[in-house]
């Protein structure tokens, strides 16, 4: 075993004659002869997006219940402290959910009525280009990943994110999850999550969970298609996003 | 698979988080879904017995289960 400063002198000394690229490791290690592949119920999209019909969230129970399919699903640790906490999906008022675009003369309704929200799977997201070690990427249909096992916890995307999307692990996070789901993976203390727009269901032909316990209210699809669902309701409906002005696209559009 | 199952799983990693391909079909023409806790610790379900006799043999200590969801002792969940 060679410590770290070690390793240090090596590699420096064997950069000098000129053996460094020896030790660059390949970003993405294929193992070739394998035959993997893509499963043929996956939904096929070039650029998923969400509507969430504000108008139909009535009580909290109607969030709860979005929320709370998502969280034990994906085993979130409920942490009260919200500096420390950790969430994918949660609520917010019309004044904090639309900085800049708030209208204050607009009904009390609206502005009392809690909106949904989520990782924006922004068009051109800024924590993608933050991140140093390309853990956080964007998938070829649109879907913002981040890739766990390369996060190093330099919180640049939480920096970047306007939205505030993104949560640092300060407390290890399986102290604070209730019940396990043992079909998907816990995180470690240490790394950045946020919400996947359920890319593991999407890879298997089904719609993220929020959409699914919403019962209609949350519509999922694919933008580019123009005769997709979502299509349709974006062309019937007048939506706004949440802080457009900053040029990052974001997918998730609010029927008002 | 001694030697290699860390190349294995690395690899499964990638194609299941960045390219969406959750398909393994092994050589025999069955297939798995590319999980490690859904399809590897479904059969080899004994952890001790399965990853750790051998890396505490050779000293590594992989960080798997610090995230990942280990099954529980008898193998049935």
């Amino acid at each position: 075993m060679i410590t770290r400063r070690e390793f240090l002198k090596i590699a420096a000394f064997s950069s000098l004659l000129g053996l460094g690229g020896a030790f660059t490791i390949n970003a993405l290690e294929k193992e070739p002869g394998q035959k993997v592949l893509k499963d043929v119920n996956a939904l096929k999209g070039k650029r998923w997006a969400m509507v969430i019909d504000t108008k139909k969230f009535k009580t909290e129970l109607d969030f709860e219940k979005v929320i709370k399919a998502c969280h034990k699903a994906h085993n979130v640790p409920e942490i009260v402290n919200p500096l420390h906490e950790i969430k994918w999906i949660w609520t917010d008022d019309y004044e904090h959910t639309f900085p800049g675009t708030a209208e204050e003369y607009i009904s009390d309704e609206i502005k009392h009525r809690k909106f949904l929200l989520l990782c924006n799977h922004c068009e051109n997201p800024p924590c993608v280009r933050v991140c140093p070690v390309k853990a956080t990427f964007k998938r070829p249909d649109g879907i913002t990943m981040q890739d766990m096992h390369r996060c190093i916890g330099c919180k640049f995307c939480m920096a970047g994110c306007p939205y505030g999307a993104r949560n640092y692990n300060f407390l290890p996070p399986r102290d604070y999850i209730k019940e396990f789901n043992p079909e998907y993976p816990t995180r470690t203390l240490g790394v950045v999550e946020k919400c996947t727009f359920c890319n593991q269901r999407i890879d298997k032909g089904q719609l993220p969970y929020c959409v699914e316990a919403s019962e209609g209210k949350i519509i999922f699809g694919d933008i580019y298609d123009p005769n997709s669902e979502i299509r349709k309701v974006l062309s019937e409906n007048i939506v706004i996003r949440r802080k457009v002005e900053l040029g990052t696209q974001p997918m998730v559009f609010y029927i008002i | 698979m001694r030697e290699m199952h860390i190349k294995i799983l690395y690899s499964w990693k990638d194609y299941a988080t960045r390219e969406g391909k959750r398909l393994y079909v092994a050589s025999d023409g069955k297939q798995y879904d590319v999980s490690l806790q859904k399809t590897c610790m479904k059969c080899h379900s004994n952890k001790e017995k399965f990853c750790d006799e051998c890396h505490n043999y050779v000293n590594v200590k992989p960080y798997c289960w610090d995230c990942h969801i280990e099954p529980k002792v008898g193998g049935v969940k």
